[in-house]
């Protein structure tokens, strides 16, 4: 192999390197190692190294496929919802599933919304917050004046049906970002 | 669908005898007939490894050989190889069976 042959697989190692950079050393280290030895076995075969480094793709689109499996590898060993979000909502430029369940959770935040604000105001002002029926027609959850004609539905039961949202929003939230997450690894 | 099938196959390669990429990656286009690049098997054996499936230890070369990154099969692995398997097999014999209907 010649030297300049030599130096661009340096080069392409280099870059590998820097790609790799949010990995933990040893995975890193390793990484680059293989690679290296991949690399020098295939051009001692004959390969040419234009054609390997084609194949392999440019040091950090190949780096970032280490980086994704790990990344979704390790948030599905911690079965951690947010861990797991996170990987979900880095992968959603690239991936249907990513960016389908994170507008899935977005969804969900808005519900748990609705469900924790009157659980946090109603103890505060128990007049004026609840699930109001208007007598403009519609319905407002939260603080409402209550003005003639406006009647207020569920009164203290908005304090367990608000619990049971949270609850439901937070176990369809879970279980969606794990499933994701378990998809993206694959 | 091609990951699990590279993962299946890659696995059942591995029950056999512990291996190096660049071998696992022959073997795996020879062997399985499998299309494979070259930059695909890497990222692979490294989301088997921290998912338990697989363990790997760096071996000297001998009479001066370069040290190479043997993977091994271990028991989760085995486990997990036997439900894709099993699956597989499912799989293939209802397409099969449609194909053919």
């Amino acid at each position: 192999m010649d030297e300049d042959t030599y130096g661009a697989v340096k080069v392409y190692l280099r870059q590998l390197g820097w790609a790799l950079d949010s990995l933990p050393e040893r995975d890193r280290d390793d990484i680059v190692e293989e690679t290296r030895l991949h690399m020098l076995a295939r051009l001692e075969a004959g390969r040419s190294l234009e054609s390997l480094i084609a194949e392999l793709g440019p040091a950090d689109r190949y780096a970032r496929s280490f980086i994704d499996q790990m990344e979704a590898s390790s948030a599905l060993a911690s079965q951690q919802p947010f861990k797991s979000w996170a990987v979900v909502a880095r992968r959603a430029h690239r991936s249907i599933v990513a960016a389908t369940v994170l507008a899935a959770t977005a969804g969900l935040l808005v519900l748990g919304l609705i469900g924790a604000v009157p659980l946090v105001l109603k103890p505060f002002d128990p007049t004026h917050v609840g699930l109001w029926v208007m007598d403009s027609g519609g319905f407002v959850i939260g603080k409402a004046r209550g003005g003639p004609g406006d009647h207020e539905l569920l009164g203290a039961w908005i304090y367990p049906l608000a619990v049971l949202d949270l609850l439901a929003v937070w176990l369809i939230g879970r279980r969606l970002v794990l499933w994701a997450v378990a998809r993206l690894a694959r | 669908m091609l990951r699990g099938l590279m993962e299946l196959a890659l696995m059942r390669l591995l029950r056999d005898a512990p291996e190096y990429g660049l071998e696992i990656l022959d073997r795996l286009r020879r062997d399985a007939g499998l299309h494979l690049a070259e930059g695909t098997i890497y990222p692979l054996l490294h989301r088997l490894e921290s998912a338990g499936a697989i363990r790997s230890e760096w071996r000297l070369g001998e009479g001066g050989a370069r040290p190479r990154r043997y993977y091994a099969l271990t028991d989760r692995g085995a486990a997990e190889l036997e439900a894709l398997a099993g699956e597989w097999r499912r799989v293939s014999s209802a397409l099969t069976s449609f194909l053919e209907s």
